[in-house]
């Protein structure tokens, strides 16, 4: 085994504590967050471009719209069924909603051999919403890092993450229905 | 719910401060690197007689294995036409010639398959950049075929082989070791080519799997060996 | 002491994040210095694994227990957040003949340690800092980047193949929409703890140094234009003293000092003609140098290129996708057998993602596939050829001197979306057949010119039953393969069919059959295994695995790896917190 090895193992053996200790010194200083997966937290912005030859043009940056709309973003790939019945669904509702102030976005996991597929299907599948490409997997590797698809994150109108979904299936149309249009009573009570 | 969260990361610190201080490490294999070939001097002097090393000794003399500066197991195969051939040379009771015995400094053992694709390749390139080259130097090499694509691995197909790979040379064998029962110790399942250099007592001095070289590496390893002992290869 | 504390460790972090409940509460973060308000996470991912066998003729590495954890640590601020990730593992072996008892790692009689290549470990596997002001994002510790299609450099994550490759050093981006600008600089930073093998693959950082330009015109600032440049340095013998000695160990098969010096530029047009065509085009030049360690050896100087470019035209049902490649002597780092964990770019292969790489480094052909979907309706279907000439043995030599490629393909689908209470199906086929032919005369008088060097027929289906909360995927695959061996053809069949059974998206089980004649002297044909997985709210999930996977050669993203057939049982936990 060589230094470089036995460095790593030191460098752990010291990261660990002073690690645990910066978050056990974080501990008093503010009120608790939640132990939910995210939920809660505030979402990390991200700009993304537009598939070829996909809805939209041009990039799209998430902070213009954190803070202000509910926001849905969904992980999805043209080798994944379940993803393909999911789209439709929300493109529903964004055809609803987007005057009332939902944004919906949608991020193809496909790398570089297989994305330029992913414009045909969401054409076939009538999508209006833009269609982004992570083809450096850094967004995907932050927010998805497992690359489940489908993979639904709901923001709400406050930029914080209300829901985090893996797998679709047709049973839950009616719970994505209304939550969603929870989400937006709440973006125009205010 | 801060209790609980509390309790996780001092229960995190308290666990990995604790199992991660120990600098202890387990043996690695290959923690040699190649330029520690030199543990195996001792025993591989090119003026010391090769007499009677493994020829009525025990296997507790030895310090068999796989790694650099081990002794190999010895070997016997058959070649092609069914006559044995093994290796070491040196002590063995009834040595076999390929180049005369008492002038093979370093054997280099070649394993090949029919299925692989680089180990035929190689093949192609053993006889000019290898074998031919060396010969002057007491460097004699072995190719052994471990399996073949589909066919039984006989006569007809090693002959095949030597034929079509244009292989027939003085200081060269060829041998069949079907199944791999002598020498899959030395690469894991299916990392072929697997290349060996072992010196004229069997001290493994050289030993690469699983990557086409070329040949440069073993040919490379062969340059430095030889310098070690004869100047004349490195041109001064 | 070290394996107690260490199976306490990760015992402690697999058990008391479950103890855990999670609760429903409001979202606030703390607030720390210089984060501002910040939002803690931990995701832990715990596999414990029995390996029964993974059919190498290496007793060795059988029948042992072990536990994979990986801990992704983040504090999220408003500009600033930090990210460490921690893989551990840890392998209980059976009673070893040396100890008498249980035993972490090493079993193997004295010298054949060689066998023995399990063992613990543990380790910050990636760190990173990350400031985001305005238009710049600096990350300091480990970043991926791809620059264009991947042709000069990619580093990113291919999880099928378990390899996973950062740069770690410094990474600068600076993007103001018309104008964009990214350097990077540091050694390439190779996941260790390979999860294919359970093995460690030693550090061997190989230094990477890049930078890109480049400008956004057009009203939607889409029509992109890029230049970039990427040096590689790869240092194979050392010094006996220096920096050389303290970062890395030499591999042994590694005769020379490579540096790879690589310029390019890109073109990027996604929505020509209102949107009805996109086209892209890359080029790239490499000068590599090998400098090797015999003295006796000389250097050598190769120039390559790699071009790529591909048209996409719709209108209205139809697709054209056309995609042009000519690469010739680019190689950025070899990958072959062992060294999957060395590659820093992915040439777009225009082959299909189920096929073998081939002329990654020295090919020129290109591939069309038109798709046609009727709508209204939920038919569609496509056709696809590809042909190209590759010759990867002698880089400099011209690929249509080598072997010929051509592949033609055929699929079709079928959707139906249902309502509440009805029955929603979709439904996938494709066929196709592969041909590779020598445009050469290969060494020997067993094969020649114009005969078969490998030759493919596969077919897949797919069907989706879904209603209500209940949904059944049914999936078959086959492959028939025939390979030019020596003397004669390696003929074998590959394939599998599985049954998916899922539940809402909370639980899913998986019984499935898979075969291979590939090995059939030495490995079973058959492989039988059912997979079951659990999903628990807010990301975590159980997913438990039984049976036999034949592995195989696995390509993804620019790699291929031979994943060993496996037999035995797993059981992944991710818990996120």
């Amino acid at each position: 085994m060589n230094v470089f090895t036995a460095m790593n193992r030191r460098i752990s053996s010291l990261l660990m504590p002073l690690l645990a200790l910066t978050l056990l010194a974080g501990i008093p200083l503010a009120p608790m967050g939640t132990a939910d997966a995210r939920v809660g937290a505030r979402m990390a912005p991200f700009t993304l471009p537009a598939i070829p030859g996909g809805p939209t043009r041009g990039r799209m940056a998430l902070a213009d719209k954190l803070g202000e709309d509910v926001i849905v973003v969904l992980f999805w790939a043209t080798w994944c069924i379940p993803c393909r019945q999911e789209l439709p669904v929300y493109q529903e509702l964004y055809q609803q909603y987007r005057d009332q102030g939902l944004t919906v976005v949608a991020i193809s996991m496909d790398d570089s051999s297989s994305l330029p597929q992913a414009a045909g299907w969401a054409r076939r599948m009538n999508l209006t919403f833009p269609v982004l490409s992570d083809l450096d997997t850094s967004v995907t590797n932050r927010i998805n890092p497992r690359r489940t698809a489908p993979f639904s994150i709901w923001i709400d109108h406050e930029g914080r993450i209300n829901r985090e979904h893996e797998g679709f299936n047709q049973g839950e149309r009616d719970d994505i229905q209304a939550g969603i249009a929870a989400l937006i009573r709440a973006r125009n009570a205010d | 719910m801060s209790k609980l969260k509390m309790l996780m990361v001092g229960a995190l610190t308290l666990c990995l401060a604790w199992g991660c201080d120990d600098e202890e490490t387990p043996p690695t294999p290959d923690a040699m690197p190649m330029t520690d070939a030199s543990a195996g001097d001792a025993m591989s002097t090119p003026d010391a007689e090769p007499e009677g090393l493994l020829c009525g000794w025990s296997d507790d003399d030895f310090d068999w294995g796989v790694m650099i500066g081990r002794n190999m197991r010895p070997l016997t195969l058959s070649r092609c036409d069914g006559t044995e051939f093994s290796l070491p040379h040196a002590g063995m009771c009834n040595p076999t010639d390929v180049v005369d015995t008492e002038n093979v400094r370093f054997s280099v053992l070649i394993m090949s398959a029919g299925w692989c694709a680089p180990c035929r390749r190689e093949s192609e390139m053993l006889s000019e950049f290898l074998t031919d080259v060396y010969k002057a130097h007491g460097v004699e090499v072995i190719q052994v075929l471990t399996a073949t694509e589909g066919p039984d691995l006989d006569q007809a197909y090693c002959d095949a082989w030597v034929s079509t790979y244009d292989l027939d040379r003085p200081n060269f064998a060829m041998l069949m070791d079907p199944g791999n029962t002598q020498t899959g110790r030395y690469f894991p399942a299916g990392s072929l080519p697997a290349n060996l250099i072992v010196d004229n007592s069997g001290i493994i001095q050289f030993r690469e799997y699983g990557a086409e070289t070329r040949l440069t590496s073993v040919t490379n390893r062969l340059d430095e060996l030889l310098c070690e002992n004869y100047t004349e290869r490195c041109g001064g | 002491m070290s394996r107690l504390g260490v199976v306490l460790a990760l015992a402690c972090v697999v058990t008391v994040p479950s103890a855990v409940s999670a609760q429903d509460g409001e979202g606030e973060g703390w607030t720390l210095p210089g984060f501002g308000e910040t939002n803690f996470s931990l995701t832990s991912t715990s596999l414990a694994q029995y390996r029964l066998d993974n059919f190498d003729d290496n007793v060795y590495n059988d029948d042992f227990f072990s536990l994979t954890e990986r801990i992704d640590l983040s504090l999220d601020g408003e500009e600033l957040s930090l990210s460490v990730r921690l893989d551990g593992f840890l392998p209980i072996f059976g009673e070893s003949p040396a100890s008498g008892g249980p035993s972490v790692g090493n079993r193997c009689p004295p010298g054949e340690e060689f066998r023995c290549e399990i063992e613990w470990d543990l380790r910050p596997e990636r760190i990173a800092l990350r400031w985001r002001p305005e238009n710049w994002d600096i990350i300091v510790g480990d970043s991926y980047a791809v620059f264009g299609r991947g042709l000069a450099l990619s580093l990113r994550k291919v999880a099928s193949v378990g390899v996973d490759t950062t740069v770690r050093g410094l990474q600068v981006r600076y993007d103001r929409g018309r104008f964009f600008a990214q350097a990077l600089g540091g050694y390439a930073n190779s996941q260790n703890l390979d999860p294919v093998n359970l093995s460690l693959i030693e550090e061997h950082p190989d230094f990477l140094f890049g930078a890109r330009v480049g400008t956004r015109l057009g009203e939607y600032e889409d029509l992109e234009f890029g230049m970039h440049g990427v040096h590689m340095i790869s240092l194979a013998g050392c010094e006996d003293s220096g920096p050389c000695d303290f970062f890395f160990s030499p591999i042994p098969d590694l005769v020379a000092d490579v540096s790879a010096t690589t310029v390019g530029w890109t073109f990027s047009a996604p929505a020509l003609m209102d949107g009805e065509m996109s086209f892209y085009a890359e080029a790239n030049m490499m000068l590599r140098e090998e400098d090797p360690l015999n003295e006796n050896q000389e250097g050598e100087r190769y120039w390559g290129r790699a071009i790529y470019s591909s048209a996409q035209f719709m209108r209205g049902g139809l697709s054209a996708l056309l995609e042009l490649k000519d690469y010739h002597d680019f190689l950025l780092a070899r990958s072959n057998g062992m060294r999957a964990f060395h590659v820093y770019s992915s040439s777009p292969t225009t082959d299909l993602e189920t096929e073998q790489l081939r002329g990654v480094a020295n090919a020129r052909g290109g591939a069309l596939r038109l798709t046609y979907a009727f709508s209204p309706g939920p038919w569609s279907a496509g056709v696809g050829g590809i042909m190209y000439g590759h010759e990867d043995e002698d880089r400099r030599a011209d690929p249509f001197e080598g072997i010929l490629a051509r592949h033609i393909y055929a699929e079709v689908s079928r959707e139906n979306h249902a309502g509440m209470g009805e029955l929603g199906w979709a439904f996938e086929m494709s066929a196709g057949y592969r041909r590779e032919t020598y445009l050469h005369d290969p060494a020997g008088d067993i094969f020649n010119e114009g005969d078969v060097e490998a030759e493919v027929y596969h077919g897949s289906a797919e069907l989706v039953l879904s209603q209500g909360h209940h949904s059944v995927d049914i999936s078959v695959q086959n492959r028939e393969e025939n390979h030019a061996g020596f003397i004669t053809y390696q003929r074998y069949r590959r394939g599998g069919v599985s049954l998916t059974y899922s539940w809402q998206s909370e639980f899913s089980i998986s019984p499935a059959l898979r075969w291979s004649t590939e090995r059939a002297t030495t490995q079973p044909i058959y492989y039988p295994s059912v997979e079951a997985k659990w999903v628990f709210d807010h990301g975590s999930h159980l997913r438990v695995f039984g049976g036999r996977n034949p592995g195989g050669r696995v390509c993804s993203g620019g790699v291929c790896r031979d994943v060993p057939p496996f037999q035995g049982v797993q059981a992944e936990l991710v818990y996120r917190l």
